[in-house]
């Protein structure tokens, strides 16, 4: 695990803390406005969740090459979650047309 | 070693065996899973993920309820994408190593992430709260 400093690390952990705060905040913000399509978002948010924590679990393990399928998981898993944020915002969008009628 | 009286066979018997197997096995195909995964260049993926990206802010800037403040701290991660390029190239011209490698401009890249997702965190808290106090 020292491939990282501990600030390196720290900025990291800090990151993916965010993430799933932001994750939270968005399923209160969708209870607050009584809008199902936030928690589709939050649920679309939860790739790049996972994402994070094979880079992480690379990095932990000083990112040894006999590791590197978890890059290719991490790039995956990207494109994948930023696929799924792009269909809950677009459902979001529907839902606002649906509610101006 | 002195197999255990009660319960039969759950220390040192022949019972334990295949399940130190099972283990085994697990293990080796989740590394041999792995190691097939290594073969695929993770690049036209992180590049691929670019398109669904840029989709998601076209379609979240037009949603009026989307925190503003929320929506900055997503084109910041275009950014610190951006950021990540360019210190990758110079970790690879100039010290011959993969980004993770040069700890430095690794985490003065990855700090970009830090403050994006802190305003993204931010702006749907902020929104969140004003919206519980409105209702």
């Amino acid at each position: 695990m020292h491939a990282l400093s501990l600030p390196t690390w720290w900025i990291h952990i800090t990151s993916v803390l965010e993430w799933l705060l932001a994750i939270s905040a968005v399923m209160a913000l969708g209870r607050a406005r009584s809008e199902g399509g936030w928690r589709w978002l939050a649920l679309a948010m939860l790739p790049a969740l996972t994402s994070a924590m094979a880079a992480c679990t690379w990095h932990l393990y000083d990112n040894s090459p006999a590791l590197d399928g978890l890059v290719v998981l991490q790039a995956g898993l990207t494109c994948l979650g930023n696929g799924a944020m792009a269909l809950a915002a677009w459902n979001l969008l529907r839902q606002q047309r649906r509610a101006q009628g | 070693m002195e197999p255990w009286p009660w319960p039969p066979g759950i220390c040192c018997g022949s019972s334990a065996a295949p399940r130190v197997e099972t283990v085994t096995s697990l293990s080796t195909l989740l590394t041999e899973a792995l190691a097939a995964l290594a073969q695929v260049d993770p690049a036209p993926l992180f590049a691929g993920s670019l398109l669904p990206y840029l989709a998601f802010l076209w379609w979240a800037r037009q949603v009026r309820a989307f925190p503003p403040l929320a929506l900055r701290g997503f084109v910041l991660t275009l950014v610190f994408v951006a950021v990540t390029i360019g210190a990758a190239l110079i970790a690879q011209q100039r010290y011959g190593r993969q980004l993770a490698d040069v700890d430095p401009l690794h985490g003065g890249a990855e700090a970009f992430l830090t403050l994006a997702n802190l305003a993204v965190a931010a702006g749907f808290g902020l929104a969140a709260r004003a919206g519980m106090n409105k209702s």
